[in-house]
């Protein structure tokens, strides 16, 4: 809206203009230094902050737990001590002294250095409760690498070679969160006739002057980055996601034409959907049976109504299509929408955006547009 | 958020007037708001802090109108009429804001003069932004015809 209709709309309401703006600003701004809080002095800061610094030191020394001998991170181990006799050829011979059931369980057996015959074997070993395979446990295991170990001691000149059993079997790596299936259907669907209407066309009788019908993607509307409106909508958004349009339905909701998307995330630049979720953003404006138009707009009239679809642009200068990628800010404010649906952060397509010429370019063409740089400076 | 107070002062003025019709009392209204607003912890937001200072002098409004007494407002409402008489250029947009409910006149007012975003208005009024769209759509449809505009926001 220009000033021109501001000031039209302003004067209509009969608003006359303030007399004392002047002197109030230069009070108010007189309040406002004087409203500011002082900064805290240096001196107290500093004290301060050493004061917290020697507090968590003191926390840290005290509470800190006292250090234990780490078995691998698992506290359900019991250590075995198990006394060897050389045989003549040198191998260790263990003897275990108590029976365990080291099913699914982790053994290491580790060769100490003796002197004369003897030796001594540490083996640690799993709890014998444990039944659960290794290869099943939720928990990961501190060592990722083999279990596997081969040592080599020497003992009166004869080599000993002691193998450690099974190899613990390599938790499986963690992964992201599957994908979510979060679409809604409308509860009624429009199909695009043959014939296309748009709703300035239908209202005027006349050609439409451009701005009804939206280029099919190739649109060129003129390009001015507003940061400001930009971050704001990234703040207010529930999520900034690069996202696959699948499918496109037109509906209505409470007689205005609606239109449904189900989109595919593709990449998430803030909030928590993941990559793969799928949702369903409504968008206003699309194609409506021309007789449904009518019977809510008695303004608009034409002749074998049920023929035509009447093109509602809602603010869209160029028009979505079917397996394109956007960028869509949105909001999981759904009042008024099927549960579970997801409407743009921002007043219609100014929260959804296309790649054109290296920059992201708003579908409402309110010269709003952002580069890579900056949605990864939004990010930061 | 810094408050630019010229822009701003204008903005409340304007709805204060829409509410009391009364340019003294309208003025007196936006003044106290941007002192009460001075007592508030300041936002970072600018959505919170607009809403802000709309919920403070709709307040003050409201607690103004309450204090006229009822012989008085046929008075202040007519003082009124009489500067709206004396300013309007647009009779015909003039009718079609007539025609609209004082309610809608706000949201007109707040919408595409003080351009006050969708959200901070869906909440002053506690409806959803759909519902708002809903009846800007409604109210645009009207005042099209007369500005002779397309597309207003």
């Amino acid at each position: 809206m220009t000033e021109k209709d501001k000031k039209r709309i302003t004067e209509a309401l009969g608003i006359p203009e303030p007399d004392r703006k002047k002197e109030f600003a230069e009070e108010f701004a007189r309040r406002s230094e004087g409203m500011q809080k002082k900064p805290i002095k240096p001196i107290i800061m500093r004290i301060t902050a050493a004061a917290a610094m020697l507090a968590v030191c003191i926390g840290a020394l005290t509470l800190f737990p006292k250090h234990k001998t780490d078995f691998g991170g698992d506290d359900d181990i019991e250590v075995i001590e198990t006394t060897t006799d050389h045989s003549a050829d040198g191998a260790i011979v263990p003897h275990t002294t108590s029976s365990t059931d080291t099913e699914g369980g982790v053994t290491v057996t580790t060769a100490a250095m003796t002197s004369g015959k003897t030796g001594t074997a540490v083996t640690t070993a799993q709890n014998g409760t444990t039944k659960a395979p290794a290869s099943q446990r939720t928990t990961a295991a501190k060592t990722t690498e083999s279990r596997s170990e081969s040592r080599t001691t020497t003992a009166e000149h004869h080599e000993t070679e002691v193998t450690t059993a099974e190899p613990i079997v390599q938790d499986p790596p963690v992964t992201a969160a599957p994908p979510r299936d979060l679409t809604v259907s409308p509860d009624v669907t429009y199909t695009v006739r043959d014939n296309t209407i748009t709703e300035e066309e239908l209202l005027t009788g006349k050609g439409s002057d451009g701005i009804g019908a939206p280029p099919k993607g190739d649109g060129d509307p003129p390009i001015s980055p507003n940061d400001q409106k930009i971050q704001h909508m990234f703040d207010i958004s529930y999520a900034v996601i690069l996202a696959k349009v699948d499918k496109m339905v037109y509906t209505s909701i409470d007689r205005q034409a609606v239109t449904a998307e189900d989109i595919t995330v593709e990449a998430v630049y803030g909030g928590s959907l993941n990559t793969g979720d799928r949702l369903t953003v409504f968008l206003r404006g699309g194609y409506m049976p021309a007789e449904e138009y009518m019977k809510y707009n008695r303004r608009a009239h034409i002749d074998n109504a049920e023929d035509y679809s009447v093109y509602i642009s809602a603010g869209c200068r160029m028009a979505q299509e079917e397996g394109e990628s956007y960028i869509f800010f949105v909001s999981d404010d759904d009042s008024g929408l099927p549960d579970g649906a997801f409407s743009p952060a921002e007043d219609g397509y100014c929260s959804v955006f296309i790649k054109r010429n290296g920059k992201y370019i708003s579908l409402a063409g309110e010269e709003l547009s952002f580069t890579e740089e900056q949605l990864a400076r939004l990010q930061g | 958020m810094s408050l630019d107070i010229n822009e701003q002062y204008d903005k409340i003025y304007r709805y204060c007037f829409l509410r009391v019709r009364h340019k003294e009392t309208a003025e007196d209204l936006t003044q106290e708001t941007f002192l009460r607003y001075l007592e508030h912890p300041q936002y970072h937001s600018e959505d919170k802090t607009l809403q802000l200072l709309y919920t403070i002098a709709g307040n003050l409004c409201t607690d103004e109108f309450r204090k006229i007494k009822p012989s008085e407002i046929s008075e202040t409402a007519s003082d009124g009429k009489d500067i709206e008489d004396n300013i309007l250029s647009d009779v015909q947009l003039k009718q079609v804001l007539d025609s609209l409910s004082d309610e809608d006149r706000e949201i007109v007012l707040l919408r595409f003069v003080n351009e006050v975003p969708v959200n901070v208005i869906a909440k002053l009024y506690n409806i959803s932004r759909f519902a708002l769209n809903r009846r800007l759509n409604r109210i645009l449809g009207s005042l099209r015809e007369h500005l002779g505009k397309e597309e207003l926001i």
